[in-house]
């Protein structure tokens, strides 16, 4: 039996969406929470473009979800914050260079929001990833 | 087992209960968040498909019919919710979300651990609330 499915309630609407409207995750399954991904260092400038900034939060994802054996296909649940929803094609086209094209999607929940963890940053990802134990 | 309800005495008045226990052998759905736009709509988004109601009520119930459905098509119902994340536009719509929300859940004995963040904006402009849900069913009564 595989972990987790990806639910489609309407097949015939499938590629309508670029996310799950839900994700089945069986018993048996381990957790793996991701931090922000925000660049921390204030020694570096941010990049005011947003597929710059998109990169570099993918980026460092990617990097620790390798580190638990894990690929973009293990993510169950991300939460998408932008200080400006004018951003969200690109937010898409540009998490889709790193999230590979095996069809898997997780399910997203996209906010608006005030203010990100450091000055000048538009795009935060929260990251839900799952593993099955041995 | 059904999730278990944790409640302490100063949050007792509260329409929800502090925290909701797992059993730990679930099976846990995770569902992507929802406005009151159909579930299923393009994207990039078209701008007919995202007119909106301005009205905070009739949002609010096309959001709850939306995952009326989904929690159906799994086999689920409201009971099966451990949580609720409300997304506000407009924390001024929060009574009103929240007596129509724990009105609709009341019916089906359901009342599960609720955040409620007022946040900028949401993915179709006329979009006052997004709902986000956490459902699991049991093991026993997976097939």
């Amino acid at each position: 039996m595989p972990r987790m499915e990806l639910i489609e309630l309407d097949e015939s609407k499938a590629d309508w969406l670029p996310y799950a409207p839900a994700i089945k995750v069986h018993p048996g399954s381990e957790y793996v929470f991701l931090s922000g991904a925000i660049q921390p260092d204030d020694e570096t400038e941010l990049p005011d473009e947003i597929r710059e900034q998109v990169r570099f939060v993918m980026g460092r994802h990617t990097e620790a979800l390798a580190a638990h054996g894990l690929t973009w296909d293990d993510v169950v649940h991300v939460y998408e914050f932008l200080t400006d929803m004018r951003d969200t094609v690109d937010v898409h086209i540009t998490m889709a260079e790193f999230t590979g094209d095996s069809g898997w999607k997780p399910a997203n929940t996209l906010i608006g929001v005030n203010a990100l963890g450091r000055p000048g940053a538009r795009f935060e990802l929260d990251v839900i990833a799952v593993r099955t134990t041995a | 087992m059904t999730p278990t309800q944790v409640r302490v005495p100063e949050t007792d008045a509260a329409p929800f209960p502090a925290a909701v226990a797992t059993g730990g052998d679930e099976t846990f759905f995770w569902m992507s968040g929802a406005t009151a736009i159909p579930l299923y709509h393009h994207h990039p988004h078209v701008d007919e498909e995202c007119v909106l109601p301005d009205d905070i009520r009739e949002q609010t119930r096309r959001v709850l019919a939306t995952f009326d459905e989904v929690l159906e098509f799994n086999g689920l119902g409201w009971r099966d919710v451990v949580k609720v994340a409300q997304f506000l536009t407009d924390l001024r719509d929060h009574d009103i979300v929240q007596e129509a929300v724990t009105a609709h859940l009341a019916q089906h004995g359901a009342a599960p651990s609720t955040v409620v963040v007022g946040i900028n904006a949401l993915s179709a402009p006329g979009a006052r609330l997004e709902l986000e849900v956490v459902a699991v069913r049991p093991m026993e009564e997976e097939s």
